[in-house]
């Protein structure tokens, strides 16, 4: 039990202190970026003297570095990632969250769909004995992944939108309506689930082949077990823990990926703003947007582990498990 | 960060972040007669007689081809003109001969691409034999850089850094070389690690053999098959990212590459389908290419008996 | 110990003609592991299979329980009967059903041939066929049974137990609970002991021992030490690439051993355990002649 607070403790620790460098790799990014440091801030606004002279007051422009990096890091620590002044000057906090929804609302289906079918795929790759069947899907899988997302992207709305006109081409919701139609959300959820679903059924079928030639199935075996029962109740629950932990990072991945394949779609998320505020020069909500992305895969990654700290027996105990898949 | 190990697996080109994805298995599986067999089995193979000659024939393009091909700035044509005899690729919105424009871009798309792989197979290879090596804090500040990436994907930082400091092909090589050298760094380090513990490194030592020394004599060439193959991968991974960036609008405007033009098609989706589908097709079969290659690689140098349960 | 008298002279348990099986090394290659082995298991009777490493004495044990690797690489011929029934060539439900209730089989290193994420009484319970003790309460005193018999106090404490959270000494003895849940007409160890610190070795001996002789079933006890299998048997094989080079009474065998590798490996035992012999290992010239042997037969 103590040695489970005492990893977490540390857990959260170094996590803390990750946020903290991140934090400081992009003040300093800013920093060195070029020209007018107030201009570089603000964005592509145009300024008067007046509004120069408060913005260099508020973020302390005319002191010296590590006194700024201080304000920034208590800023952020606080909450307060500035103000999106390229758009009527609104908390950057604020005009995240207000997009978060619609982002979540693709990465979490895609998320789910892409494990689920990369479970489902590599665990038939594994355990099938026609071995056409096995190298198909891997050679699919490896296909797949090498696909840029945003050009499957693009060529879904070629085919599916503007040849068939069964989807529509972009966006979330017909033109001036409120909320999400589920039509819209069918290609961007196949698009960004897609890559992802190759990733995990090549992982997949790894775990489960390196499972199913572990000692213990001998043991199964040997108590004349139908194969069926080996696979459901030994294989696969020792093979598939490995998935937890790149599951775990497969979300952060996706939620990565949402900058391009927001773009494709045009799909009003945190991607097409991070575009958007990239277009304009509107840095603190760039920064803003990456604090936020940061900090989520921060916390799933701490999610991850404690899941996975329960569900391995092993480490309930206390224990590390060595658990190494080799292709 | 998380105690578990994410399982070891080759790196395929299409994630965006290096370090909690698996690397190949251990070189310590030794193939039959050694490494010059194992060469020879990687040529045999199938997938490599398919896509080695497909991913030179892009490698001799993008070389030679822009001597041969139209001026991709000349706006003299036609504009939107679909695939034909005079134009094989067809030509673009503002009536530049589409294949010229794909030639070059494949230039800059693939010196970006390879450009990044050696730097990271170099940085890999000499600090990852370090950390693994020595130990110590070269090896704790590796892992430390591997947490940084992880959490901080290599697409993100590249787009805001890029933004930042301008996106010139420099940066951005310089760039996602420093977010994806980890993945080759982990397995140098975890070679470097096992031949440090051997038995006759240990009688090298005591013979006063440098660690330096060790090093290359010992732990680089044990290394180098799946640092090869991770290399190979990266290649692939960092041409996605960096279309990927030149699509969002981030790459350089001198010098396009397949992203760019993406970037130029979206908005021609509905018209011209040739300006969104032939530079994709090219990033997909370089790709493509590279992991199987790798792949192949991988099952040559590190071959399995086949499932055996 | 019984005696081999007591077996009836109907068929004999396993009874092995013949067997030859081919095992996948490389990408390429292969290997002849067992090379005509003749082999014969009475009921009750505990029968030894000695050699080194590689004589092919663990895939001989695994072929008569059907657990060779499934890879279609693999390829056995000859014959195997089991209670009379031939197994070769017959389809996995058969297999499943000998392995279910007659054959139980216990392997060498109890860390890694037990489920890590399961508790020790679930795997031990899985063992019994289903439907032979009745209700779930009825099994799980029958689990608690076996654990008892196989040496482990407090077997409901450790029936809750996961792998890892036992000794090495408790976790074989698990192995020898499942193994014997069944109640099967034979049980093959194959290198029991040899995973297990010397200390704790002799004991799980003696359980195996003392269970083997409750139940009244057959035992092939294959080992690669000589002490271990001298001690419980009544009859020996002794293998060696591949071949069954001699075998016997147990006691003929090590007393009066007739084949010279018998010989030098009884030779090499004794120059370890006994003062003023000087140490033996078996020497070239008879592992050529041994070679040459092997090439004439095959």
């Amino acid at each position: 039990m103590k040695a489970r607070l005492l990893h977490y403790g540390r857990l959260s620790l170094s996590s803390f202190l990750l946020f903290i460098v991140v934090v400081t790799v992009l003040f300093f990014l800013l920093e060195l970026a070029p020209g007018d440091p107030v201009q570089a801030l603000v964005g592509d606004v145009p300024l008067t003297d007046e509004f120069r002279d408060r913005i260099m007051a508020a973020y302390g422009l005319d002191k010296p570095v590590w006194e700024r990096y201080l304000i920034y890091l208590g800023n952020v620590l606080r909450g307060d990632l500035g103000y999106s002044f390229a758009t009527n000057a609104e908390p950057v906090l604020d005009i995240i969250l207000s997009r978060a929804g619609n982002t979540l609302a693709i990465a979490v289906p895609s998320f789910l769909l892409s494990t689920l079918g990369g479970l489902v795929l590599g665990t038939i790759a594994a355990r099938t004995r026609r071995r056409w069947l096995d190298g198909g899907i891997s050679g699919f899988a490896v296909g797949l992944f090498s696909i840029p997302n945003f050009w499957f992207g693009m060529l879904l709305i070629m085919v599916f939108s503007i040849n068939l006109g069964w989807l529509p081409t972009h966006g979330k919701s017909p033109y001036g309506q409120p909320g999400i139609h589920w039509e819209y959300m069918v290609l961007p959820i196949i698009t960004m689930a897609t890559t992802e679903l190759a990733y995990k059924a090549r992982i997949a079928r790894s775990a489960v082949i390196e499972s199913l030639g572990q000692d213990f199935i001998d043991t199964a075996r040997s108590k004349g077990l139908p194969a069926r029962r080996v696979l459901w109740r030994h294989a696969l629950p020792n093979g598939l823990l490995p998935m937890v932990t790149v599951s775990g990072y497969s979300l952060g991945f996706i939620l990565a990926g949402s900058v391009l394949v927001e773009r494709v779609f045009g799909w009003p998320g945190m991607g097409l703003l991070f575009v958007d505020a990239i277009e304009r020069k509107n840095n603190m909500l760039v920064l803003g947007i990456t604090i936020v992305l940061t900090v989520t895969i921060i916390v799933v990654n701490i999610v991850t582990d404690v899941i996975y700290g329960i569900v391995d027996p092993r480490l309930r105990a206390g224990f590390a498990p060595k658990k190494e898949v080799t292709t | 960060m998380t105690r578990q190990q994410a399982p070891q697996e080759t790196l395929p080109a299409g994630a965006s972040s290096p370090d909690p994805r698996p690397a190949p298995p251990p070189a310590s599986r030794r193939p039959r007669g050694g490494q010059s067999a194992a060469w020879r089995a990687f040529l045999r193979r199938t997938p490599t007689r398919v896509f080695l000659p497909l991913l030179i024939m892009f490698v001799l393009v993008a070389a030679i081809g822009p001597f041969f091909v139209a001026d991709p700035v000349a706006t003299a044509n036609p504009k939107l003109l679909p695939p034909s005899a005079e134009h094989p690729f067809g030509t673009d919105m503002l009536g530049r001969d589409y294949l010229a424009r794909v030639v070059h871009g494949g230039q800059i798309s693939l010196l970006v691409g390879f450009s990044v792989a050696v730097l990271c197979m170099t940085f890999g290879l000499i600090v990852g034999g370090l950390a693994g090596y020595y130990g110590g804090w070269i090896d704790t500040a590796m892992v430390k850089v591997a947490e940084f990436f992880q959490v901080l994907p290599g697409l993100v930082l590249a787009l805001v850094a890029a933004a930042l400091l301008g996106s010139n092909v420099l940066i951005i090589t310089a760039i996602l070389a420093i977010t994806m050298w980890p993945g080759v760094g982990r397995i140098v380090r975890a070679e470097a690690m096992r031949i440090s513990r051997l038995g006759y490194v240990e009688s090298q030592k005591a013979a006063g053999f440098h660690g330096i020394r060790i090093l290359v004599s010992d732990v680089i060439p044990n290394a180098m098959p799946p640092v090869l193959v991770a290399t190979t991968m990266t290649v692939g991974r960092a041409i996605l990212i960096e279309s990927g960036l030149a699509y969002i609008g981030v790459g350089d405007p001198g010098n396009p590459s397949w992203g760019s033009l993406l970037n130029d098609a979206q908005s021609h989706m509905r018209d011209s389908w040739w300006l969104a589908f032939l530079p994709g097709a090219c990033i997909f079969l370089v790709v493509l290419a590279v992991n199987m290659l790798g792949d192949a690689l991988n099952d040559a140098f590190n071959p399995t008996i086949g499932r055996v349960k | 110990m019984n005696t081999a008298t007591n077996a009836r002279d109907d068929v004999p348990l396993v009874s092995v003609a013949g067997l030859q099986v081919v095992l996948p090394t490389g990408e390429r290659s292969e290997v002849q592991a067992v090379r005509r082995v003749d082999l014969v298991i009475r009921d009750g009777e505990r029968v030894g299979v000695v050699g080194e490493s590689g004589s092919g004495k663990s895939v001989t044990g695994r072929a008569i329980a059907g657990l060779l690797p499934t890879s279609p690489r693999v390829r056995v011929t000859g014959s195997i009967r089991v209670a009379g029934r031939e197994m070769i060539g017959a389809p996995p439900a058969a297999w499943d059903e000998i392995r279910r209730t007659r054959v139980g089989m216990i392997f060498q290193d109890p860390l890694t041939y037990l489920n890590p994420t399961m508790r020790v009484g679930k795997q031990v319970a899985e063992s019994i066929p289903p439907g032979r003790e009745g209700d779930d309460a009825a099994r799980t005193r029958a689990v608690h049974r076996f654990l008892e018999q196989a040496g482990l106090e407090h077997p409901a404490e450790v029936a809750a137990k996961f792998p890892h959270e036992l000794s090495g000494g408790m976790r074989q003895r698990v192995l020898i609970a499942i193994a014997i849940a069944k109640l099967p007409s034979l049980i093959i160890a194959d290198e029991p002991t040899t995973a297990l610190d010397a200390t704790v070795q002799q004991r799980v001996l003696k359980t195996l021992d003392a269970t083997v002789a409750d139940l009244g079933t057959s035992l092939m006890l294959i080992s690669h030490d000589l002490a271990v299998v001298a001690g419980m048997t009544d009859r020996i094989y002794v293998m060696y690439g591949g071949r069954v080079v001699e075998e016997g009474a147990t006691e003929q065998v090590l007393h009066e051993p007739r084949h010279a590798y018998t010989r030098a490996l009884l030779r090499s035992v004794r120059s370890l355990t006994d003062d003023g012999v000087e140490l033996y290992s078996i020497p070239p010239e008879l592992r050529r002649e041994l070679a040459e042997e092997a090439a004439d037969a095959s």
